[in-house]
């Protein structure tokens, strides 16, 4: 009867638990996307062993345990920028999220640097010295270069999606008791730092 | 409500996590470069998976969040290995591709 009354005099509807397991379940549909490209690695590399050894020693240890180190750091301002929140000081926060897409940027051109060099070398499928590799070092670098492509389209992504919470921050929408996209996009950039903590080692780890 | 304040980690333990996780990549990087082929494979799965445990239980919260989201986790994990376990059963039992 007057239900619609008492709706319209409440706040606007939230419910944050709901918006966060929202988040997860597609978070899980984006585990299950790699999770079938680690699947597809695994099988590969225990067929060929040793190309995919002989392959990885192209890669460079130094610019992926560069680009780890930075990742996991832009994981701590992300989930500080969080805390800071909490605690009401936006200013803050937004300043650690700004931090956090420096350092997607830094990990975008250090890859930037490494691809170039492996495409220098003619490495990337298709082009000429792919074409002469054995099968097994052909399919590391396809591998490599669809997964690590992949992963860094999911940077670019949630750059974007930080941007969109900092420009919320700006507008005054998430505060201190108002936070969920906030802490939805942290859940994000989190998961795409758990993806590259897995890419590292089978990639570039392998001696 | 009681909002989840009250549960949230310091940002001096999160500044510690961020530390222990550097420790297990320089660890994870030494033991690439030392020759235990038969395991090497292992101790970098292991190492990683040490790793994104503790992303995913203090940086994404789980810990402080509702258990049923830790439950859908474990659950998606699981759905994961099996399609693991259940393709190298495959490749293991087939006959060797020329």
């Amino acid at each position: 009867m007057n239900m619609n009354q008492t709706i319209s005099d409440h706040a606007v509807h939230r419910d944050d638990e709901a918006s966060k397991i929202g988040m997860w379940l597609f978070l899980f549909t984006e585990l299950l996307l790699f999770g079938g490209l680690f699947l597809v690695y695994t099988i590969y590399r225990n067929l060929n062993p040793d190309a995919f050894a002989n392959a990885s020693q192209e890669l460079s240890v130094a610019f992926g345990t560069i680009n780890t180190v930075v990742l996991i750091t832009s994981s701590l301002t992300v989930a500080l920028s969080i805390s800071t929140i909490k605690d009401n000081k936006p200013k803050m926060a937004k300043n650690l999220l700004w931090l956090t897409l420096i350092l997607a940027a830094v990990f975008m051109v250090n890859k930037y640097f490494e691809w170039s060099a492996k495409i220098h070398h003619g490495l990337f499928p298709g082009m000429e010295h792919f074409m002469q590799l054995p099968p097994g070092e052909a399919l590391f670098f396809f591998l490599y270069f669809f997964m690590t492509g992949l992963h860094a389209l999911h940077i670019v992504a949630g750059s974007i999606f930080i941007g969109v919470v900092i420009a919320q921050l700006n507008k005054g929408k998430i505060k201190y008791d108002d936070y969920i996209l906030q802490e939805n996009a942290g859940l994000y950039w989190h998961l795409v730092d758990v993806i590259w903590i897995y890419l590292f080692p089978l990639f570039y780890l392998i001696h | 409500m009681e909002n989840n304040h009250s549960h949230s980690i310091s940002n001096k333990t999160y500044i510690g996590i961020w530390i222990g996780l550097l420790i297990l990549t320089f660890l994870s990087v030494e033991a690439s470069f030392v020759q235990f082929r038969a395991f090497a494979v292992g101790v970098a799965l292991f190492i990683a998976t040490a790793k994104a445990f503790i992303v995913a239980y203090y940086f994404m919260h789980l810990k402080f969040d509702s258990k049923i989201i830790s439950i859908m986790v474990l659950v998606t994990g699981v759905v994961f290995l099996t399609f693991i376990i259940l393709t190298f059963f495959d490749y293991a039992f087939r006959e060797p591709i020329v």
